[in-house]
């Protein structure tokens, strides 16, 4: 098992070296570069910044060179931990990245979290009470959280939160909180503005998952090991808790797997409407600056999470289903 | 006991005799088969058909993609007016009420609206049913090309004074209902297009895969492997951010669906590539390859027509993301721009919460996405279910 | 021949399943009778489809909720103890009662060894529950319990220890057979309901197993309903043998007297489609013409007349009912009439 980790986590580092490549091409696409689009937006805005200007800085942080070596200066400080430096914020470009992706990770982990305690207790309820009123509703509302975009609902949770219940709603913190020490009213108040992301971006993936689960579980109860399980004499709770749930959640670990890049994509949209400090607001704004070290290496951060999470998901399923051995 | 003996020896000879006589009964028993084999022959379409037409939902959901299309085909003529056509007197006006009969007769209408500004500023509009514009059916109003072809100016509905609007008007007085029927057009077939090339990378891509094998199909996986380790969202964000904002229209509508079918592609070529990895063995494409078919012939003739049931099932469950993407990256504005107009570009306008407030009905196009997008949920998982054989 | 009183554990009378299907109804099981002794081998035979199955499944209620439905017929079932004959075709089928007899006093194996254990528990853990339920032991007693049983049923001390924490994929067929039959033993059952426990497994096994099954039926004095579509499996096991076709019995009696002498055609039919030792070498091995008739609409009257070899009667349009040929045997035709 820790074999077959190690050789994951080392068959990570070319892709990675490859994803950065392609990371570092995609940034520079867009014509121009952090200081045109600078002196851009202050000509736009009434002020005025001459050439001479442009081109010294462009010098000085050796966007003149080429590409490649641009690339290497890039790249070359990564063991040092150094992942360049944001021009815009004036600051190094790996505490900023980190702060975000720290968030971004509490309001996924927490999506998740949502994700299974929501969608398996639904999932089990369709299950056993198939074409039920009870099934057919629940399976309608899975459609629509389907249906609706993320942004849409951050947008609809937005208008509900400000116009009809009048309370505070997106931001990480309520404004009279910000400036505060740590408490437990600060932690309640942090926590308040956590969930609601999380649960707009774990509601599509519950709807799947709870269709999933609803499936697998029909198809575990029709098999030869409920019926064994009936015959032994338990209760249909417990066959259904014991065996049914059990073998019926296999599968769920990759399903949900396959739900972690979609519910850290969808976080960067979320995040700009809610404007809650996922990497998302940072990473748009950083892509319309061209503020290119930032832009980069939010999205190689990302990139290694979802590798790292697929990884984990793997890890999980091993140690969920003794039929899998990796080694 | 001997007589049961006698009657057990007996039973046993007329078998024997049966035996003997089998020949005849093959050909009695071929009637029965051939009405059998007629149940098997039923092509796979047929089946498919057969129990796709069971699930109501589904069909109501294929119905209403169907309408949506019509819908988006024949924009210009069912809406009222033109994308930017501006009625500077009825700015953000609350959707008006079709009133059917007038004095008991069947005489469509809508009323005028009377204009108050409040002390805080705010605009109310009130219906004023003194003054009435009757609708008016195959009316002539601005000229438009219906299908993109013929110019014309005939319109489903219009009045002939004042305005028809059955959901509103935005900030600068233009007909929400109009702009949704022309955002349709944009949002409906950059979901299309960008399936139809995801679907033919990723069909191409994925059949090879799955047919050679070996090292083609290694390199293959591994770079679907390299693309869907990136996010989806933030790589669809960095790649539009390139597309400079100074290209015309049709040409940011083409580098945006190729975009975003730069990931759809990976879904589909991995789905075909497990399917044609099982077709391969098959005896129809050994039989093929065995009379010396080439390769090509045998992908295009034999491969890919076994697996088209599968594609277009991937194909429908993948139009949602697909529209969905455009969507969401047109409303952070990293899509289409104005003048280029999809329901992502309508929505841009209402990221101001407080525009929502004022101002419900600018949010309609999110309900027409919802709807479309629900119905595609429908379409797909029918599909799905109908073309799976193993399923009752 | 006067009838003398005899104890029953199983006794069904003309039990009638049904399955309600969107295609129609099935009429699985059409008044069946059976009884069982304590004590017997009794087989149940017949092609798969017959119904044989559903009749042990109506025994044990454990039938699917949805589709079937015993609409006629009794089940008494005497529990052992001196208390009246349980009537199982009404009593809930999750209620207390028939989980208490169901893998107590009346245990079931099953065809697919692979599929009928929890992939995803250990074989112990499936064995120990079984136990803990019904004789509310401590842990470790059920643990021991476990593992006699498992050295019983031919594992070896060794082999009970350490296949008790496997689970059941790193099993052989037969290891998990075995261990399914510890598991329907483990709580000394009056009956066991085997459904086709041999049919998936290779030759040799089988064998192995039906000894098994055989040694452990005397060492525990319990009855087996032995259901297979495997006439030398009957042979081996049973004493007595019932020929299931289309939801009903056509013909039953002892082991001997039918296979000397079946009469019934759907029976010398089977008879015909095995290899026989002592038949003529010349004589052909040749499955009975034709095909069991669409479930959804069985003709009225003897349901095997389309495939019968025997001249067909005017009688056999109608109901044709058993008929004792001769003292304990008995058969479902016209020519008996």
């Amino acid at each position: 098992m820790l074999a077959y980790m190690g050789r994951r986590i080392l068959g990570m580092i070319p892709t990675l070296f490859i994803v950065s490549v392609v990371t570092f091409i995609i940034i520079q696409l867009p014509p121009g570069d952090f200081f045109t689009t600078r002196a851009i937006e202050i000509a736009m805005s009434g002020g005025g910044q001459d050439k001479e200007t442009v081109l010294k800085m462009q010098e000085r942080y050796g966007l003149d060179k080429p590409l490649y070596v641009q690339y290497w200066r890039w790249v070359s400080g990564f063991p040092r931990g150094d992942f360049g430096y944001s021009l815009e914020w004036n600051s190094p470009v790996l505490p900023i990245v980190m702060k975000r992706m720290w968030y971004t990770l509490q309001v996924g982990g927490l999506s998740l979290l949502f994700m299974v305690a929501v969608a398996v207790p639904i999932g089990i309820y369709s299950a056993t009470h198939q074409y039920s009123f009870g099934d057919h509703a629940l399976s309608l509302i899975g459609f629509l959280g389907l249906s609706l975009p993320g942004f849409l609902l951050a947008l609809l949770w937005m208008f509900l939160g400000i116009i009809v219940l009048r309370i505070p709603v997106g931001g990480e913190l309520s404004k009279s909180m910000a400036d505060q020490p740590w408490n437990l009213a600060k932690v309640l108040d942090y926590l308040n503005h956590l969930w609601p992301p999380a649960v707009i971006l774990g509601l599509a993936s519950t709807a799947q998952l709870q269709r999933i689960m609803r499936g697998n579980l029909l198809d575990v109860m029709g098999q030869q090991f409920i019926t064994t399980a009936r015959a032994k004499g338990l209760k249909e709770k417990q066959v259904v808790n014991k065996y049914g749930v059990r073998a019926a959640i296999n599968p769920l670990i990759s399903v949900m797997a396959m739900e972690i890049p979609k519910i850290i994509s969808e976080s960067t949209i979320v995040g700009i409407v809610m404007s809650v400090p996922t990497t998302g607001p940072l990473l748009w704004r950083a892509l319309e600056t061209q503020d290119m070290y930032l832009a980069g290496t939010f999205l190689l951060f990302m990139t290694l999470l979802l590798m790292v999470a697929n990884l984990l998901a793997d890890m999980a399923l091993a140690w969920a289903d003794p039929r899998i051995v990796y080694t | 006991m001997s007589d049961t003996t006698n009657k057990s020896a007996e039973l046993f000879r007329l078998y024997e005799e049966l035996s003997d006589a089998s020949a005849d009964l093959e050909s009695e028993e071929s009637v029965d088969q051939k009405a059998l084999d007629a149940i098997f022959a039923a092509s796979q379409w047929q089946l498919m058909w057969r129990k796709f037409k069971r699930n109501k939902v589904a069909i109501v959901g294929g119905i209403v993609v169907a309408l949506y299309y019509l819908l988006a085909l024949l924009a210009g003529f069912v809406a009222p007016y033109t994308l930017e056509a501006r009625f500077v007197q009825y700015i953000h006006m609350p959707p008006q009420r079709i009133h059917i009969f007038y004095a008991g007769k069947l005489q469509p209408y809508v009323c005028d609206v009377e204009l108050t500004v409040d002390e805080n500023l705010r605009k109310h509009y009130a219906p004023n049913c003194d003054r009435r514009f009757p609708l008016q059916f195959f009316a002539h109003g601005e000229s438009y090309k219906l299908l993109g072809l013929i110019d014309t100016d005939v319109h489903l509905f219009l009045t002939s004074d004042g305005i028809v609007s059955l959901l509103g008007t935005d900030r600068q007085g233009r007909d929400m209902f109009s702009r949704i029927l022309y955002g349709s057009q944009v949002s409906l077939t950059i979901g299309l297009l960008g399936v139809m090339l995801s679907l033919i990378l990723g069909s191409v891509l994925g059949v090879v895969s799955g047919y050679y094998g070996g090292w083609i199909d290694d390199l293959m996986q591994r770079l679907i492997e390299l693309v869907r380790s990136f996010p989806s969202i933030p790589l669809w964000m960095a790649l539009s951010a390139a597309v400079p904002p100074h290209w015309p229209p049709l040409r940011t509508y083409f580098a945006i669906t190729v975009i975003l079918s730069l990931i759809g592609w990976t879904w589909l070529a991995r789905q075909l590539r497990g399917k044609v990895l099982s077709l391969r063995h098959e005896d129809f494409v050994l039989a093929a390859k065995m009379t010396g078919a080439t390769d090509a012939w045998v992908i295009f003739r034999h491969l890919i027509p076994a697996t088209l049931s599968h594609i277009i099932v991937v194909s429908t469950l993948s139009m949602p993301s697909m529209i969905l993407a455009e969507t969401s990256l047109s409303f952070l504005g990293l899509g289409l721009r104005p003048p280029v107009t999809s329901w992502g570009v309508l929505l841009k306008e209402v990221q101001n919460i407080q525009s929502i407030a004022l101002y419900p009905w600018v949010f309609a196009p999110a309900l027409a996405i919802a709807l479309l997008i629900l119905a595609f949920n429908f379409l797909g998982d029918g599909l799905r279910d109908a073309a799976d054989p193993y399923t009752v | 021949m006067v009838a003398t009183q005899q104890r029953y554990i199983v006794q069904i009378k003309d039990l009638k399943t049904h399955f309600y299907t969107l295609d129609g109804v099935v009429q699985a099981v059409d008044g069946v009778s059976l009884e069982i002794e304590p004590g017997e081998s009794l087989g149940l035979v017949g092609e798969s489809g017959c119904g044989k199955s559903v009749t042990a499944f109506s025994i044990l209620r454990l039938l699917p909720k949805k589709t079937a439905r015993i609409v006629h017929g009794n089940i008494l079932y005497d529990r052992g103890d001196g208390s009246p004959a349980v009537e199982l075709t009404t009593v809930d089928p999750n209620g207390d009662l028939i989980r208490n007899i169901r893998g107590n006093e009346i245990a079931m194996i099953f065809q697919e060894p692979l599929t009928s254990l929890s992939p995803m528990h250990t074989v112990g853990n499936q064995i120990i529950e079984a136990i803990q339920l019904h004789q509310g032991l401590d842990d470790e007693a059920a643990r021991q319990q476990a593992l006699s049983w498992l050295d019983r049923v031919g594992m070896g001390t060794s082999g009970a220890n350490q296949i008790i924490d496997q689970y059941p994929h790193r099993l052989s067929g037969g290891q998990r057979q075995r261990a399914m039959i510890a598991m329907a033993l483990s709580c000394k059952p009056q009956l066991l309901i085997a459904d086709e426990p041999t049919t998936a497994l290779d030759v040799t096994i089988q064998a192995q197993i039906l000894e098994l099954m055989k040694d452990l039926q005397e060492q525990l004095g319990m009855a087996i309903l032995m259901i297979t579509h495997n006439l030398g499996v009957i042979a081996e096991m049973c004493e007595r043998v019932a020929v299931m076709y289309m939801g009903k019995i056509v013909e039953s009696g002892d082991v001997r007297t039918i296979f000397r002498h079946p009469i019934h055609p759907y029976t010398v039919g089977l008879m015909r489609s095995i290899p026989q030792l002592g038949r003529q070498v010349k004589a052909r091995l040749t499955p009975i013409p034709g095909s069991i008739p669409d479930p959804y609409s069985v003709p009225s009257g003897c349901a095997f007349l389309p495939r019968c070899p025997v001249p067909k009667m005017e009688a056999c349009r109608q109901e044709v009912p058993l008929i004792e040929v001769e003292p304990g045997h008995f058969a479902r035709c016209v020519l008996y009439g």
